[in-house]
C-alpha cells in the first residue's frame, strides 16, 4: 500500500493532491500559483470554506484540491469538517488523496506544526511546505529546513507564495512519484491510552475507516467531545453505521477520563514540537514590537477603534459618491448617445422602440452603476487583504455578545456589504449551528452592492448636489440595515436559536500590505458577475417589461392624455390593481411594478423604471436621463411622485426587503430545507413593508409629505 | 498597578482572565470540561507555555494574548479555564 515502490505505470494515472494547513497559512495562494487559477485569497482565517479543485499547470494528470484551513484534525465547524472528510476520504463525492501537501506558516511554526504532525501521522505520502519564508527573513529569524525534514521524516520545501519563490521545487516534489510517507513518528509514543480508546480503535478497524497505520490517531480524534456531539458539525458525514456504533459506545461508557487522556496527548505533541522548533528555528533577538502592534494600538483602541471603523466605512461611501460620478456621467452620456444614434439609424418603428426603450433604457440604466460597484468591491477586497477584518471582529465582539453572537459573525456580515451569497457561505466558519443560522438569517439585511444603484439613483435624483448630505443619507441606510440585522439577531437568539453564548477563539493575523493587483483581480471577478447579470437576466427582464408596457397599443388620437399608452398597457393594468397595496407606502403603480419586478434581483428596479419612463416619454420630448425623469415624475393630479419622503420610504423598503433569488437559493442549500429561505423571505418582506409604512405615514403626519 | 486585576481569594487558583494587560504568566493547566478546554489546548495553550496579555477589546472582553509567537483573541469566559502561575512583567514584551 505504501507508494515507495510504486510501479512506473502509476505515472500516467491521475493523482489527487490535497492542500491542507492552518487557516491563513497561504494554501490558496499556493494553489493559485500551481494551477494558474485566481481563487480568493485574503488575510484572515476562514477565507476558503469549500473544496476548490484545479489541475496543475503543465501536469494534466495531477489534480489539486485546496481545502479550508483547520487547526487540528478535530473539526469544530462545517468548513473544517469539509477539510477533514476530504483528507480522510470520508466525503461521498471525493476519493482519498494520493499525496498530502501540508502548508505551514513558517513565521508561526510551532502552532502550525501541530496539524502538520497529525497529517504526517495519517501515513500517506506527504510533503510539508514552509510558506511565508519572506516573513521569516524580514523578521530576522532563521529556520533550518533540512533539520526539520529529518525531524518530520517527510520532504520539507520552503516557499514564498507571494513572490513565487520555491514554487517550482514544490511542483517537482508533487510531480515526482517517489514521495513517501514518514517511516516513523517520534511524537506518537505518548498518544492517549484508555479502555474506551481501545474500543473505538476496534470499531475504526472493523469499519475499515482508515488504513492500519493511522488507526491510532484517527481513533484518538474520534474521542474528542466535539466529534461525539451528534448535533455538532463533526459527526455528520461519518458512515452512519459507524457513527451510531460510536455514539452507542460513548453512551455506554461516559467518563471524563477520555478528555483528560486526549488533553495529555495534545500536551505531549506540543512538548515534542517545542523541542523540535527550538532546534530548527532561531528566533531573532530584535523581534520586539512589530508594526502590527503599533497599528493595533489605534485600530483596537477603546475610543479610536470604533471611530476608525466608522471612518473607514464613511470614506468608502464618500468615495463611491465622489470618485465614481465622472465615470458614471460618462456612461450615462454614452447610454443616451447610443439611444439617440439607434433612433436615427433605425428610424421610427417597433424595433427601434424595443431597442431604445427596452434594451438601452433597461440594461443601460443598470450598467451606469458599474463604477460604483467596482469601487465598493475594491474597498472591501483591500480591507479583507489587510488583516483588518479580524480586528473588526475583535472590537465588535463586545457588541455582538450582547446580541448573543460573537465577533466572528461580524466577518460574514461585513462581506455582506458586497454580496450576501458569499457571506452566507462564510458562516460555515461559525462553530455553533444556532449562531450560524442566526447569522445567516440576518446577513441579507446588510446593504449589499445590489442596493447601491437604487440608493444612488434616488439620492442623486431627490437630494440635490450636496455631497455630504447625499453621503449622510447613504450612511443612514447602511446603519439602518446593520442595526436591524443586530436587532433581528437578538430576537432570533432569544427565541428560535436560544442557547448559551458561543465561545470565541480567533487568531489575529499580522497586518500585511494589501496587494493591489490581487484586489483589482478580485474586484474584476465580482464585477464581471454584475455585468453578466446585466447582459442576461436584466436584458431578458427589460424586454419582457417593455413588451408589457408597449402592448396593447393605445389608439393614436390627438386628444389622448400624456401617458395614456402606459396606463392602458398590460403593465399599467396590473400595476393599477397593485396600487392599493403600496399606496400607504407613498408609491404609485409604476414604483409598484418596479418593486414587483425586482423580487428576483434588486437591480431590476432601475431597469424597470428606465423602461417605464422610456415608454411613457413622448417621442418629440427632449430625452431625459433616468435621474431627471424620476425627479420630475408626477401623479395624474400633478403632484410630484418622488418627494424626498417617498424616496426615503422606498429606500427603507429596499434596505430591508429580501429581493434576491440567489440569496434564497444559497440559504436553501446551506440549511438543507426550504423552510429557512421561506422564513427569511417572509420576515424580511413584512419588516420592509412595516418600516416603509411607518416612515411614510409618520413623515406625512409630521408634515414632511 | 497590580499584576492581578481583581483581588482574589488566595486559595482559588489564578486564571488567565485575571491577568492584566502587559503581563505574562506560565500556564499551569487548562480545565478540561468538555471540548472548550481541548480546543484551547490545540491552539497551543498547554501547560508550561508562556502567555502574555497584549490588549483588551473596547468593551473589556475579549482579550488578545500572545503565545508561541502568534496572537489569539479569546473571551474572558474561555480564559477562565486557563490556570496560570508565575506572573512577570517582562515576558509581555516578546
Ligand atoms: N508575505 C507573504 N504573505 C503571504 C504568503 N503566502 C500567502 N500570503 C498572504 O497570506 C494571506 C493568506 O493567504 P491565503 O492563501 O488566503 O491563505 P489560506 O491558507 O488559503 O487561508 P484560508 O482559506 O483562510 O484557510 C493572504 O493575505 C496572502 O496574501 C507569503 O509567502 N508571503
Ligand atoms: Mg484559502
Amino acid at each position: 500500500m505504501s507508494t515507495v515502490h510504486s510501479p512506473p505505470a502509476t505515472q500516467n494515472r491521475v493523482r489527487r493532491v490535497a492542500l491542507i494547513g492552518n487557516p491563513n497559512s497561504g494554501k490558496t495562494s499556493i494553489f493559485n500559483r500551481l494551477t494558474g487559477l485566481h481563487h480568493k485569497v485574503a488575510n484572515y482565517a476562514g477565507v476558503t470554506v469549500e473544496r476548490l479543485e484545479g489541475v496543475m499547470t503543465s501536469e494534466p494528470n495531477i489534480r489539486l484540491l485546496d481545502l479550508p484551513g483547520c487547526y487540528s484534525l478535530t473539526p469544530r465547524s462545517i468548513d473544517q469538517r469539509i477539510a477533514r472528510d476530504a483528507l480522510l476520504g470520508w466525503a461521498d463525492d471525493v476519493q482519498r488523496p494520493d499525496l498530502l501537501v501540508v502548508v505551514v506558516d513558517a513565521s508561526n511554526l510551532e502552532r502550525n506544526l501541530f496539524l502538520a504532525t497529525q497529517v504526517v501521522q495519517l501515513n500517506l505520502p506527504t510533503v510539508v511546505v514552509c510558506n511565508m519564508m519572506d516573513v521569516v527573513r524580514t523578521r530576522g529569524h532563521r529556520i533550518d529546513l533540512a533539520r526539520l525534514e529529518a525531524k518530520l521524516g517527510v520532504p520539507v520545501i520552503g516557499t514564498t507564495a507571494a513572490t513565487g519563490e520555491g514554487i517550482d521545487r514544490l511542483r517537482d516534489a508533487i510531480a515526482s512519484t517517489d514521495t513517501r510517507a514518514a517511516s516513523a513518528c517520534a511524537w506518537c509514543a505518548d498518544d492517549a491510552k484508555s479502555p474506551q480508546l481501545a474500543a473505538v480503535r476496534e470499531l475504526v478497524r472493523t469499519h475499515g475507516l482508515i488504513d492500519d497505520k493511522a488507526v491510532d490517531l484517527v481513533s484518538t480524534l474520534l474521542l474528542v467531545p466535539a466529534v461525539l456531539d451528534e448535533s455538532g458539525p463533526a459527526c455528520a458525514h461519518l458512515p452512519p453505521a459507524f457513527a451510531s456504533a460510536l455514539a452507542e459506545l460513548h453512551r455506554a461508557n461516559e467518563s471524563s477520563d477520555e478528555v483528560s487522556a486526549i488533553g495529555q496527548a495534545v500536551h505531549a505533541r506540543y512538548r515534542w514540537l517545542g523541542e523540535c522548533v527550538a532546534e530548527v528555528f532561531t528566533r531573532s533577538a530584535t523581534d520586539v514590537i512589530t508594526v502590527s502592534d503599533r497599528i493595533d494600538r489605534v485600530a483596537t483602541h477603546k475610543v479610536l477603534g470604533p471611530v476608525c471603523f466608522g471612518a473607514v466605512m464613511l470614506v468608502m461611501l464618500l468615495a463611491i459618491f465622489s470618485w465614481a460620478t465622472p465615470l458614471m456621467d460618462g456612461i450615462d452620456w454614452l447610454v443616451g448617445a447610443l439611444g439617440a444614434a439607434a433612433s436615427t439609424l433605425l428610424g421610427a418603428g417597433i424595433l427601434t422602440d424595443l431597442i431604445v426603450d427596452g434594451v438601452i433604457a433597461g440594461v443601460g440604466n443598470v450598467v451606469v452603476f458599474f463604477p460604483q460597484i467596482c469601487i465598493l468591491f475594491l474597498f472591501i477586497a483591500l480591507l479583507e487583504d489587510s488583516g483588518y477584518m479580524a480586528r473588526v471582529a475583535f472590537v465588535m465582539d463586545g457588541l455582538m455578545s450582547k446580541v448573543g453572537l460573537h465577533g466572528k459573525s461580524f466577518i460574514p456580515l461585513l462581506s455582506s456589504f458586497a454580496c450576501a451569497v458569499p457571506a452566507i457561505l462564510a458562516t460555515r466558519t461559525i462553530e455553533n449551528r444556532r449562531d450560524r443560522f442566526a447569522t445567516m438569517m440576518v446577513a441579507p439585511l446588510m446593504s449589499c452592492s445590489a442596493r447601491l444603484p437604487i440608493y444612488i439613483i434616488l439620492i442623486s435624483a431627490l437630494f440635490g448636489r450636496d455631497l455630504w448630505l447625499k453621503t449622510g443619507i447613504m450612511v443612514g441606510m447602511y446603519i439602518l440595515g446593520t442595526i436591524t440585522a443586530l436587532c433581528v439577531a437578538l430576537v432570533l437568539k432569544k427565541t428560535l436559536f436560544k442557547g448559551p453564548t458561543p465561545t470565541f477563539v480567533l487568531e489575529m493575523p499580522p497586518y500585511r500590505r494589501p496587494r493591489l493587483g490581487a484586489a483589482l483581480r478580485n474586484t474584476w471577478d465580482r464585477a464581471k458577475l454584475f455585468l453578466t447579470q446585466a447582459g442576461s437576466v436584466i436584458l431578458a427582464m427589460s424586454v419582457v417589461l417593455w413588451a408589457l408596457a408597449y402592448f396593447p397599443q393605445a389608439p393614436k388620437t390627438a386628444d389622448a392624455p400624456p401617458g395614456e399608452q402606459l396606463r392602458q398597457s398590460y403593465m399599467g393594468r396590473v400595476g393599477r390593481t397593485l396600487e392599493p397595496i403600496i399606496e400607504p407606502l407613498g408609491f404609485d403603480w409604476k414604483i409598484g411594478v418596479g418593486l414587483a419586478s425586482s423580487f428576483a434581483a434588486r437591480e431590476v428596479f432601475v431597469a424597470t423604471m428606465g423602461v417605464v419612463y422610456g415608454v411613457e416619454e413622448e417621442a418629440d420630448e427632449e430625452s431625459l436621463t433616468l435621474r431627471e425623469q424620476i425627479a420630475t415624475a408626477t401623479w395624474p393630479d400633478g403632484r410630484k411622485v418622488f418627494t424626498p419622503l417617498v424616496g426615503v420610504s422606498l429606500m427603507v423598503f429596499y434596505a430591508l426587503a429580501c429581493q434576491c433569488m440567489s440569496t434564497l437559493a444559497v440559504v436553501r442549500r446551506e440549511t438543507g430545507s426550504w423552510g429557512w429561505p421561506v422564513f427569511m423571505f417572509t420576515y424580511m418582506t413584512a419588516l420592509a413593508y412595516a418600516a416603509s409604512f411607518v416612515v411614510y405615514q409618520g413623515g406625512k403626519l409630521l408634515g414632511w409629505g | 498597578m497590580s499584576i492581578i486585576e481583581r483581588s482574589t481569594n488566595s486559595d482559588t487558583p489564578l486564571t488567565l482572565d485575571r491577568l492584566a494587560v502587559g503581563y505574562s504568566a506560565r500556564i499551569d493547566h487548562v480545565e478540561l470540561n468538555g471540548d472548550r478546554g481541548l480546543h484551547l489546548m490545540e491552539m497551543g495553550l498547554t501547560p508550561g507555555t508562556t502567555v502574555a496579555v497584549a490588549r483588551m477589546a473596547p468593551f473589556g472582553d475579549p482579550i488578545e494574548v500572545r503565545l508561541r509567537g502568534y496572537r489569539l483573541s479569546l473571551r474572558l469566559a474561555e480564559a477562565q479555564h486557563v490556570v496560570i502561575q508565575g506572573m512577570s512583567e517582562e515576558g509581555a514584551q516578546r
